[in-house]
């Protein structure tokens, strides 16, 4: 494996834990499965749709997103939004982020 | 023919518990026309369509993520409690029923060979189970999404007591294993160089027979096989430890 294959692998480690997050933080208002991958690019947030809509329905499984189908336009979409477990998870999630940010700046610090 | 995205939906749903198909098959079309009203402006719609399933990726792929795991008989979660019972279970349930088999046929004042393979079979036969049957077990487990601890008999990952660990052995071998590994190449040679075939025939039935034809032709194959294996290991004995030339043998 050289060098740059290990980064990648090393890359989508890192990416992947935050995957959760940014869908959460996304969804406190409704959004349907493509809509919400196009919000999550368009905020720097590359995850693929086959990562995504199933997790997705974890999240669902788990409590914390619930679903609703929306068949008032041309093609039924399925919109998902927090529910108050999501939110509760949301912020403790936030505060985690927010704390290993900070530890790993600090270690970090002065590697440009 | 139907769509190319009729086709990819199936590929993908076939594969997923059959209360959620039906669902997961409407997303999965919705998300799909969705991707493909995306793509650019003049592009064949065809195009689009293949575009839009091959960044969705494989359908066995995008199956086994919507079920959380990829598929095994028995997967990361349960495999320590799956080796730690069956490696309990192992080291007693065999031993035990051959005792038995021991005591029975001594008891009855049979012949020593035949004795011999009762025994035999009972050690094997009781093995052959046990591993069947926690496998099986575990298995289900896997697919029902069974706990560990529900199924685990001797104690879980919790249970265990630093302690308890053992002393780094200066042998890699320890005097036990060792002896172990000897033994039960000695008594599977002499089985094999039994005459006769073990098992026997009750009203008919043939019970008990450890070789089907192929492999009973074979034995002196086999047999040379275990002459080997009793060598090796009684070096290992010897040396309390695997070396290069063992470990190859």
């Amino acid at each position: 494996m050289d060098i740059d294959e290990t980064l990648a692998a090393h890359g989508q480690e890192i990416r992947r834990g935050t995957v959760v997050l940014a869908a959460l933080a996304s969804l406190g208002e409704p959004r349907y499965g493509y809509a919400l991958l196009e919000h999550l690019a368009d905020a720097g947030i590359e995850v693929e749709g086959n990562t995504l809509y199933p997790l997705l329905r974890r999240l669902e499984k788990q409590g914390l997103l619930v679903s609703e189908w929306n068949t008032d336009e041309s093609r039924p979409r399925k919109f998902y939004s927090l529910t108050d477990e999501g939110r509760a998870v949301l912020a403790a999630l936030t505060k985690e982020w927010s704390a290993l940010n900070t530890a790993l700046q600090t270690l970090t610090r002065g590697i440009s | 023919m139907s769509s190319l995205t009729d086709r990819y939906v199936h590929a993908v749903t076939s594969q997923l518990p059959e209360a959620q198909r039906a669902d997961i098959a409407e997303e999965l079309r919705g998300t799909i026309e969705d991707t493909v009203a995306a793509s650019p402006e003049g592009m064949d719609p065809a195009e689009a369509e293949r575009q839009a399933l091959l960044e969705l990726g494989h359908p066995i792929a995008l199956a086994d993520n919507y079920r959380g795991e990829g598929r095994s008989l028995i997967g990361p979660r349960l495999y320590p409690a799956w080796l730690r019972t069956l490696k309990a279970l192992l080291m007693w349930v065999p031993a035990l029923v051959g005792a038995i088999m021991l005591v029975v046929g001594v008891i009855d004042r049979d012949p020593p060979l035949e004795v011999l393979g009762g025994v035999v079979n009972g050690v094997l036969y009781s093995a052959l189970m046990v591993a069947f049957w926690v496998t099986l077990g575990f298995a289900i487990a896997e697919r029902t999404g069974g706990e560990a601890e529900v199924l685990e008999v001797f104690g879980g990952p919790d249970d265990w007591d630093p302690a308890g660990l053992p002393e780094p052995q200066r042998r890699q071998v320890s005097w036990g294993d060792g002896i172990l590994s000897v033994v039960v190449n000695a008594f599977l040679l002499t089985i094999l160089l039994l005459p006769g075939r073990l098992g026997g025939d009750l009203e008919g039935f043939a019970w008990g027979q450890i070789f089907t034809d192929t492999a009973y032709s074979l034995r002196w194959v086999l047999a040379v096989g275990m002459a080997v294996s009793l060598l090796a290991s009684v070096f290992v004995l010897a040396r309390g430890r695997w070396t290069w030339p063992t470990a190859c043998s």
